[in-house]
């Protein structure tokens, strides 16, 4: 029998940084409302993950809870654990402020500082977190901002606002922001819902050119964003009222053209959701 | 757009359908034209190959569209995937009915060198295995394709005996070789029918099964 080939991986020539994230009989709750129920998967670095899955199954609190961020809603909790390499991060010595340092996050809405300017929105990740500068801040302004392709864009005017920028480059710009604390890990949560195509092509090709740099993770409610730019999907799905489970788990070739679970391909294929 | 969707997956499925009938129409015309040795029934069978072709176009273009509006993934994409692959096949077959019939009209005034027993029975189940190849492509059954793909043993069986007869007239006679050669390309032609039914089979199991298999 002939195998399908699987999408080749660019990264596995180079050195690649990031670390291995574990899931592990993760449940998140909001009161006693299950959200995710019994999550055990891993991400890899050198690799993009894509989560999908229809509204309310979990996709979004579960990345949450990479960061620590689900704990900061009232009465949000999490049984299970996530390890960050061999790091657990709900160890009671672990500090939230910590995990976040070696996490960036980009949401759905851009969220530029309103108030800094471009210059300073890059910075301020490194500024917030006290972190000793290894290069001069030039240099980190301009690496970051050409890692996200949008140096060109904006190198004449760094000392604008932020928000004056377009939807796009304003998302641009708070992955370089992300990027700057050199993370080990970078959770995009559909980063591009507010943006346009040729906005969300643009930014669908960062986490590509990133993968060797951070272990990534992309929440999306695009199929074929999916498809487009990770290495691995997994499907979450939520039934009658529980949490959301992680139903199937495999690379992206296989998924989007022989996925094992009749309730992937019913998803993928538009059959609910 | 589920429902949208199923109306385009039906409609290239009535596409195909309608394609193979024709092709298999045509088969049963040259196994006709053969026997009764009908040049017009040939060029009846020569003259529909422009419609079996503008078929194979249409379907590819349906099938064209429907990737780039359906935007398919899993089953749905490896059935279109399977679709345009077939077409081609189907195309052949139509091809290889229309060798038959132009061998008809050559042969018309000629007298046979020997009854033509085997070489209507392939061009019978050429149109056989086309039908069941293509229903189990529609329908997507896997186990009928695999059937039908079995049958293909038969075909090569009659294309041997077939070979084997020819080659022992024209070793018996000279002047049998020029008609001998013929029928001898005939039936190679109608082997290859079979091929062809075959690999539609196996697109069928690719389509529902995921898997390119040998059949």
């Amino acid at each position: 029998m002939v195998q399908v080939q699987e999408r080749p991986a660019e990264s596995k020539s180079q050195e690649v940084r990031g670390k291995v994230i574990t899931v592990k009989d993760l449940s998140a709750f909001y009161g006693k409302s299950r959200a995710v129920d019994e999550i055990n998967m891993s991400f890899q670095p050198g690799e993009i993950t894509a989560i999908i899955g229809p509204s309310g199954c979990g996709k979004s609190t579960m990345i949450r809870c990479i960061n620590r961020m689900h704990e900061e809603i009232v009465g949000a909790s999490i049984s299970g654990q996530v390890l960050i390499g061999d790091d657990d991060i709900y160890s009671p010595e672990t500090s939230p402020m910590r995990i976040r340092r070696k996490i960036g996050m980009v949401f759905q809405k851009p969220n530029p500082f309103p108030t800094m300017s471009i210059h300073d929105n890059v910075l301020a990740g490194l500024k917030l977190n006290s972190a000793r500068l290894t290069e001069p801040e030039e240099e980190v302004v301009e690496r970051c901002l050409r890692e996200v392709a949008l140096w060109d864009e904006v190198k004449d005017k760094l000392q604008t606002s932020g928000v004056a920028l377009s939807g796009g480059q304003q998302q641009r710009l708070c992955i370089a922001r992300a990027i700057a604390v050199k993370p080990e890990v970078l959770l995009l949560d559909e980063p591009c819902s507010a943006l346009d195509p040729i906005a969300t092509l643009k930014i669908e090709e960062l986490p590509i050119g990133m993968r060797n740099e951070f272990t990534i993770i992309l929440v999306t409610h695009n199929m074929q964003q999916a498809a487009r730019v990770s290495d691995k999907t997994a499907f979450f799905l939520g039934e009658n009222g529980k949490g959301g489970r992680l139903i199937e788990f495999s690379s992206t070739t296989e998924i989007f053209t022989t996925p094992k679970e009749k309730r992937t391909e019913d998803y993928i294929s538009g059959r609910f959701g | 757009m589920r429902e949208h969707f199923l109306k385009e997956i039906e409609e290239i499925n009535q596409q195909l359908l309608r394609m193979s009938v024709i092709v298999e129409e045509n088969i049963h015309k040259s196994v006709k034209a053969l026997k009764n040795q009908d040049p017009k029934l040939a060029k009846e069978v020569i003259a529909t190959d422009g419609e079996v072709n503008a078929f194979e176009l249409a379907i590819t273009d349906a099938c064209v569209r429907f990737i780039a509006l359906g935007q398919p993934v899993a089953t749905d994409l490896r059935w279109i995937v399977a679709c345009l692959k077939a077409v081609s096949e189907i195309e052949r077959i139509g091809d290889y009915a229309v060798h038959a019939a132009k061998r008809a009209k050559e042969l018309a005034d000629e007298k046979y060198i020997k009854p033509l027993i085997d070489i209507p029975k392939m061009l019978v189940l050429g149109a056989e295995m086309l039908r069941e190849a293509v229903n189990s492509l529609v329908n997507a059954d896997p186990e009928l394709a695999r059937a039908t793909a079995a049958r293909d043993e038969e075909m090569d069986n009659l294309n041997k005996q077939v070979y084997r007869e020819l080659l022992a007239l024209m070793l018996e006679d000279k002047d049998n070789i020029k008609q001998g050669t013929k029928l001898l390309f005939l039936s190679r032609f109608l082997e290859r029918m079979g091929d062809h039914a075959v690999a539609i089979c196996g697109w069928t199991v690719y389509a529902v099964q995921g898997e390119h298999s040998d059949l």
